[in-house]
């Protein structure tokens, strides 16, 4: 049986053998010359020729390939396929299939390989193999696969949207964030003009632009607003580039990529908003605020202007900071300069500086370390403190004023009953003394004295008990003058009043604002011995105001004596009890007025504010 | 005013409203009176 199969193999390799010298004669060009190799393997699987282009990718000459064996060309896994096919061409059918084949060196090379079969005298006695190399084939597929991923992924995964429109504007294709982005689906808007999206009012700058891409060959960037779907409109930048046929240099079509925006814009407003507040806070900031790099000064806001007596800011940046500071101060704010040039904050600390015409005024000032226009700078803030420190002066002074007032108040009261009782029983006495009536006279005239002195202490420490009533100014100035007038002409004063108003009504105790203008006017006319003319004008002071000036033609005050008014038991009279002025202005600051003096060498000028009476109070 | 004696206490009120001193010595001299308890004195005496 073995035999006879065997018989039969043989046989058929003969005829095969034979067949196969046949037609290499024939076909020879065809087959040596054939770019595709080309090998014969006979029913059992052996190689029986092979031409040079498959010499090539296997890299076995003809006579090594008679000796190869169909399954040593294959690597394993690939060995059951190729066998299936040659056994179904065996069979007698036409197979084309890929595999892979190792050569003689080991590379694993892809081919294609068509099966035909061979049939002499109507049976099959072998395969003739076409075998292609498509390694490089299937390695430039594979690439191209990978590039269309990559672009797949892009165009799917990227939220900025690509548009292809034609030379008229139609939109040819999208890319799919346009959902994403407008709402339309790429079926909504293929074939749609693309400035029909546009805002009209960006319709015409659009059109400008894209006639500029066409024309000009080159890319163009330009912001849109864009309808989405809903009909809101995004802010939308787009980059247009146009696609150029590379041998007729017209212009195929154009590739926009379009990035909304309105996140962008809406930050950076929120940017620019931001920074308008900061510069507002610093610009409007009621402290001086400068920005200096070592000498210079970069920036001052208005206050800071202002603190320095500049017109123009300009005059400012042409100082140093050496000329702002007075001379005495430079080795302070050197060592605060290295302090806040090594990045630590200093405290506010008093410095003397320089003002533009040159005057000089205590301010605090404090550094900070900062940038200005990307580089390290001082940020410094002054604060002028002469206000504060005058308020403060007059504060301490009025708290001395204060207790000074109580203290004698109180002794005061303390004082007056004895008193009482020394002078009455002096009186008592009086009558039994008739001889010494000189005597008594000088002691009760001491003792009225005392007693004066001790009512007016008594005032200070009585601002509760003022019993206000609506008054009408002018008629109570007019009834003082009148009190006062006979001592007037005596010493030869005229006193004038001016008054350009009417129905100047206050609240106020009427007795004690009487004694204020007593005080005032006795002062007055005792400045001036010689006589002169004492003029009291009334007007109104802002609207809720009144303000009296008192001017006399005396001899005035020197400005020594000048500050020291209004202290206790400060006076320049042979017999005054330095309490008159100190009691006036208790009074007048217990109606909330004001009270001031100047004086020169031609008089003084007593300036009183007080308020006038609210509008319901009168009814 | 302590140390005066009632008699002369008395006497001082009354010479006192005699002169007409001022108001305040009166009342002075009264609440001593008050405080002594004397006041029926010169309450009958006035």
């Amino acid at each position: 049986m073995n035999g006879s199969v065997e018989a039969i193999k043989n046989e058929k390799k003969v005829l095969l053998l034979d067949y196969v010298d046949e037609n290499l004669g024939k076909y020879k060009t065809l087959f040596t010359s054939n770019q595709d190799s080309i090998f014969t393997v006979d029913i059992e699987g052996n190689l029986v020729q092979g031409n040079p282009a498959f010499e090539m990718i296997s890299g076995y000459s003809t006579e090594e390939a008679k000796q190869l064996k169909l399954q040593l060309l294959f690597p394993l896994d690939h060995v059951n396929k190729v066998f299936h096919h040659f056994h179904k061409a065996v069979l007698g059918q036409f197979e084309n299939f890929d595999c892979k084949m190792t050569n003689k060196s080991g590379q694993l090379i892809d081919l294609n390989i068509t099966n035909i079969p061979i049939s002499v005298n109507d049976q099959i006695v072998g395969v003739c193999a076409v075998a292609r190399d498509i390694t490089e084939l299937k390695r430039q597929k594979q690439e191209l696969r990978k590039v269309e991923e990559m672009q797949r992924i892009l165009t799917n995964n990227v939220l900025d949207l690509f548009i292809c429109t034609n030379l008229q504007g139609e939109i040819l294709y999208v890319s799919p964030s346009c959902e994403h982005i407008l709402g339309y689906t790429a079926e909504e808007v293929l074939q749609q003009n693309c400035f029909s999206f546009l805002h009209l009012d960006d319709t015409e700058k659009a059109v400008i632009n894209c006639k500029k891409v066409l024309g000009g060959m080159e890319n163009r960037r330009g912001s849109y607003r864009i309808r989405t779907k809903g009909g809101d409109y995004i802010w939308a930048e787009t980059l247009s580039k146009p696609i150029i046929d590379p041998d007729t240099r017209h212009v195929l079509e154009v590739v926009s990529v379009v990035r909304d925006i309105s996140e962008r814009l809406k930050v950076e407003e929120e940017q620019n908003k931001l920074e308008d507040t900061y510069r507002d806070l610093v610009e409007y900031s009621p402290d001086a605020v400068m920005i200096a790099r070592d000498n210079e000064i970069l920036f001052i806001n208005d206050t800071g202007a202002r603190l320095l007596g500049a017109i123009k800011k300009e005059d400012i940046f042409s100082k140093k900071i050496n000329e702002i500071i007075h001379p005495d101060y430079h080795e302070i704010a050197k060592e605060r300069i290295d302090i806040v040039t090594s990045g630590e904050v200093t405290n506010f600390f008093e410095y003397k500086l320089i003002r533009l015409d040159g005057t000089i005024f205590v301010a605090e000032v404090k550094e900070i370390p900062t940038f200005y226009q990307n580089e390290p700078a001082r940020h410094i803030i002054m604060r002028d403190i002469t206000e504060r420190k005058k308020t403060e002066e007059l504060l301490l002074n009025s708290e001395k004023l204060n207790v000074a007032g109580q203290l004698a108040a109180g002794i005061a009261h303390e004082v007056r009953n004895p008193l009482t009782a020394i002078k009455g029983f002096l009186q008592l006495m009086e009558t039994q003394f008739a001889g010494k009536q000189d005597y008594f006279e000088i002691i009760q005239s001491e003792m009225d004295r005392i007693e004066l002195i001790l009512s007016e202490l008594l005032v200070l420490s009585k601002p509760h008990e003022l019993k206000f009533e609506t008054v009408d100014l002018i008629s109570l100035i007019e009834s003082v003058k009148t009190l006062i007038d006979t001592q007037a002409i005596l010493n030869g004063i005229q006193i004038e009043t001016i008054h350009t108003c009417k129905n100047l009504i206050i609240k106020c105790d009427k007795n004690q604002l009487k004694q204020v203008f007593i005080n005032i006017l006795k002062n007055a006319i005792e400045a001036m011995p010689d006589g002169g003319l004492i003029t009291i004008e009334l007007k109104n002071y802002s609207f809720n105001k009144i303000k009296i000036l008192v001017k006399d033609t005396g001899k005035g005050m020197p400005p020594h004596i000048l500050t020291r008014i209004g202290e206790p038991f400060f006076t320049t009279k042979k017999d005054g009890t330095g309490l008159g002025i100190m009691i006036s202005k208790q009074i007048i600051e217990n109606h909330d007025g004001t009270i001031h003096f100047w004086s020169d060498k031609k008089g003084t000028m007593i300036e009183v504010i007080l308020p006038m009476a609210k509008r319901e109070a009168l009814k | 005013m302590r140390k005066l004696s009632d008699e002369l206490l008395i006497e001082s009120y009354f010479k006192a409203r005699e002169l007409n001193l001022c108001p305040e010595f009166i009342g002075l001299i009264e609440s001593e009176i008050h405080r002594r308890s004397l006041f029926n004195k010169i309450r009958k005496s006035s």
